[in-house]
């Protein structure tokens, strides 16, 4: 008996201990913790006349970008920090005018074909390499390429060579030529009016760094991943996984700055970061565009007097897609009444709270393009009619498909409450936002709530990807396989048209024959709410500025 | 104990199988979910023909029979993959995001083991005092309160209101590594995933302590004329103790899954945020990964708990 007590406790004695130290190793296990390398920045050069300089700018994101060259974002998280790391040709100022980055000037011939770019020679790399143009040549080429996983081929296609060198039967770019290191001349295929303008934004990378790598692979290098070094104002110097991104300044920056010590990225929660921005810890949001601060935010915020709110007028537009292919949708008079009644002004003051106003077209109020018009006005009568004109069949239920967001919703159940009124029955099914895009792009649906960033300048992208029939889903992001061919035919036109009134008549009749067709039903332009507090400086969210300056940020006590 | 052994040894075999089917399952289910990785990455600038060839290069464009039976391929050489959003090998970002859950988690669960150990046994000794009710009445407070609106309350209280504590984050960016800084950041996200599992533990172990107070060897121990104390302490809480044995087996899996909510909340780098981030991004070598760690750590700390429960209680035999 003895023994048995004595052999029983032993065993328990070993249990107890290695339950101990299984629970203590896995408590203890906190993440890896290598010190990290305590980064000083160089204090701000003396000889500069700043009355204030250094001082670190706390921003946050809603998630983590999944990559650190833009190119292979997926949403907009993985932009905004690239602004900071990379420079481009050129950035635009406050009145959407292109000023000097990498580019110190620029020509562009009197037939619209050639552009010539003259580098600024002191741009360098984090790393210290010189930027030439070199450096922008195989940026260009490694997207042009056929072994390119992401965004942005489509535009340099322009550029005369590239399809060529995309199918793989040239060794570079024809078009791209370099008659000295810092001069880079670009000529096009053809007239390309919004040419500058898609690609002045675009990061440069650092051939030396990788030039040598497999082009197909570039998203797993550990540059993308982890390390990337570009030439821009703020250098990568630790990037902690759901934590935060901290910046510090590049030293050689090219231009003059930047003033800040550093930037910090901290990804956040949406309601903890705005209680970080009442409290003071946080000083901006760098999520920007669409996902930047929910209206319902903004009262509490405005009333704060060390928080200054950004409303600038290019948003993200609301808009209810068609299905072209089905009927009744295909039917203009059907996709009229449902824009009669619709009432959009209801919708800007109820769901977007007065953020924002009623749409015509995908465009940003303050757009040059924009043709100023009423149409379809909230008319549930009219609307009625038209349906009584087509013989619409009222028994039947469409489906609509909507998302997880809470504004979606909105929009989904007040499309059912109207229509309702008109004797249209809709159905309204719910899925989370990658599996509704996937139904839509199938064609599984009859109508859908999505939104659009709207451009603030060059409208060609967006009308040409939603409205044109080579782009019609699931082949680009035309969803509602709009197929008309007077929309066509005008964006064909004003694609290749140099002069500027010309350009615009165009878009101004597209936007004229848009109510006859509507194609899609577009609701309102809501604002891009942002906020900032008031010590960071020359930081504000205009209508081309958004992140296009951070050498010039400063923090003011 | 030739028996426990075997029986060691049986479950041990049966955690392959196991995995097995739950890999089949949760593959099986992610797949049929509409949209897929490549679905999110479509944009204006991404065209059509692109978007195929990333799906061909992730393998996105396979059979689902083929696609897991790579996985699987690569599974069995110890390879979890690689995530289709970050690219990053998704081994390294489950270790990465695996300590910092574990730290929360596991200091929570203890804390609410131990606390709720002592309170069920005060409770149950002053049974049907002002001190039983108040500890009642708190434990019930602790379980009915969502944890997300404790976790903002905190947040709004202590970090906005009053600025005691840093209303999110694992660490302060930029120095080195501090204790201080460390702690401050765990004391709320703790408090608040401790409040609710207390509770239980309060419960169980009242109503544990209960049934062996008065149970005949007590008294027994009591009419030998032990001191109250010893009676307690060696006799009564020691037994008491077996069905918080069985709990803690069962609260394994909260150790590995983290909250998703309150990783979320209070910007914690963990797991469960991982893990629900994956999902909407369709990002299915991650999702996989983690479920297959975690299902393999549990079914390991279930059995753990099991041969502990055998070894402390000695009426157990594993036939």
């Amino acid at each position: 008996m003895n023994t048995l007590l004595v052999k029983r406790h032993r065993i328990i004695v070993a249990a107890l201990i290695m339950m101990l130290v299984f629970a203590l190793a896995l408590s203890a296990c906190g993440p890896a913790d290598e010190d990290p390398d305590p980064v000083t920045p160089d204090p701000a050069d003396p000889t500069d006349e700043d009355p204030v300089a250094g001082g670190t700018a706390n921003l946050a994101l809603w998630s983590d970008p999944n990559t650190f060259i833009e190119y292979f974002s997926l949403g907009n998280h993985a932009i905004a920090p690239a602004r900071l790391i990379y420079s481009s040709l050129m950035r635009r100022d406050v009145d959407g005018e292109f000023v000097p980055d990498l580019a110190n000037s620029w020509e562009v011939s009197d037939d619209a074909l050639e552009f010539t770019f003259y580098l600024n020679p002191d741009a360098t790399f984090h790393d210290g390499q010189p930027v030439t143009a070199h450096d922008v040549k195989f940026t260009f080429e490694a997207i042009a390429s056929a072994d390119w996983q992401g965004s942005r081929t489509s535009d340099m296609m322009f550029i005369a060579g590239a399809e060529a060198y995309h199918a793989g039967d040239a060794d570079s770019i024809e078009g791209i030529q370099i008659p000295d290191d810092h001069t880079l001349v670009l000529t096009l295929e053809q007239v390309y009016a919004p040419f500058l303008e898609r690609i002045y934004f675009m990061s440069i990378l650092p051939e030396h760094l990788l030039g040598d790598e497999d082009v197909a692979l570039l998203d797993e290098t550990d540059f993308a991943m982890r390390n990337p070094v570009g030439s821009g104002a703020f250098e990568l110097s630790e990037y902690r996984t759901g934590e935060y991104i901290e910046l510090t300044a590049h030293e050689d920056f090219h231009l003059e700055g930047p003033h800040l010590d550093s930037v910090i990225i901290y990804i956040l929660d949406q309601e903890v970061g705005i209680a970080q921005l009442e409290t003071g810890e946080l000083d901006g949001i760098l999520s920007h565009y669409a996902a930047g601060i929910s209206p319902d935010y903004v009262d509490r915020l405005q009333a704060l007097p060390h928080i200054e709110m950004d409303m600038p007028a290019g948003g993200s537009m609301r808009k209810i897609v068609v299905n072209h292919d089905r009927a009744p949708m295909n039917d203009a008079r059907f996709r009229q009444a449902l824009s009669h009644a619709f009432d959009r002004e209801g919708f800007v003051a109820a769901v977007l709270r007065g953020y924002g106003a009623p749409a015509t077209a995908p465009l940003a109020p303050g757009n040059p393009f924009l043709h100023e018009m009423d149409y379809h006005p909230y008319d549930p009568d009219r609307a009625r009619e038209l349906l009584e004109d087509m013989d619409y069949d009222f028994d039947q239920t469409l489906l609509f498909l909507t998302s997880d967001s809470e504004e979606r919703q909105q929009i989904a159940e007040l499309a059912q409450e109207w229509w309702g009124e008109i004797g249209v029955k809709i159905e309204i099914q719910m899925f989370d936002f990658p599996t509704m895009l996937g139904l839509i792009t199938d064609g599984e649906y009859d109508l859908g709530a999505l939104g659009y960033t709207t451009p603030t300048g060059e409208p060609d992208a967006v009308f040409t990807s939603t409205l044109h029939s080579s782009d019609a889903s699931p082949a680009g992001w035309n969803f509602s396989r709009v197929r008309i061919p007077e929309i066509d035919s005008l964006l064909d036109k004003a694609r290749v048209e140099a002069d500027f009134d010309a350009r615009r008549a165009h878009y101004v009749e597209l936007q004229q024959i848009l109510p006859e067709h509507t194609p899609e039903i577009y609701l309102a332009v809501g604002k891009a709410i942002s906020a900032r507090n008031v010590r960071l400086q020359n930081a504000e969210d205009h209508l081309f500025y958004r992140t296009q300056n951070p050498h010039e940020w400063r923090i003011v006590e | 104990m030739k028996g426990l052994s075997a029986y060691a040894v049986r479950r041990i075999a049966i955690i392959f199988p196991l995995l097995l089917g739950v890999s089949i399952i949760l593959f099986a289910l992610i797949s049929l979910m509409p949209g897929d990785a490549v679905d999110l990455m479509v944009s204006p600038d991404l065209g059509a023909d692109q978007a195929e060839l990333r799906r061909i290069r992730l393998g996105l464009d396979q059979p689902i029979y083929v696609r897991y039976i790579r996985w699987m391929g690569q599974l069995l050489t110890g390879n979890l993959g690689y995530s289709t959003t970050t690219r990053l090998p998704v081994a390294e970002s489950i270790v990465e995001r695996l300590g910092p859950t574990l730290l929360l988690m596991g200091l929570a669960l203890a804390i609410s083991v131990v606390g709720g150990v002592l309170l069920g046994t005060v409770s149950a000794l002053k049974q049907r005092t002002v001190t039983d009710h108040v500890a009642t009445l708190g434990a019930f407070a602790g379980v009915c309160i969502p944890n997300f609106f404790l976790a903002l309350c905190g947040i709004y209280v202590f970090s906005v209101i009053l600025g005691w504590l840093p209303s999110s984050g694992m660490r302060t960016p930029g120095i080195p590594f501090s204790l201080v800084d460390r702690l401050m950041r765990l004391i709320m996200p703790v408090a608040v995933l401790s409040l609710e599992s207390i509770a239980i533990f309060t419960r169980y172990m009242r109503s544990s302590m209960l049934e062996v107070i008065h149970a005949d060897y007590v008294r027994t121990a009591r009419a030998k004329g032990l001191a109250e104390r010893s009676v307690v302490y060696k006799h009564a809480l020691r037994n008491a103790l077996l069905p918080i044995v069985t709990v803690l087996g069962l609260r394994l899996r909260w150790l590995f899954g983290g909250s998703v909510i309150i990783e979320k909340v209070f910007s914690w780098p963990g797991i469960g945020r991982l893990m629900v981030d994956s999902v909407f991004t369709r990002d299915t070598g991650v999702v996989m990964g983690i479920v297959m760690i975690s299902a393999l750590l549990v079914m390991l700390g279930n059995l753990l708990a099991d041969l502990a429960y055998a070894v402390v209680d000695p009426r157990i035999r594993y036939g």
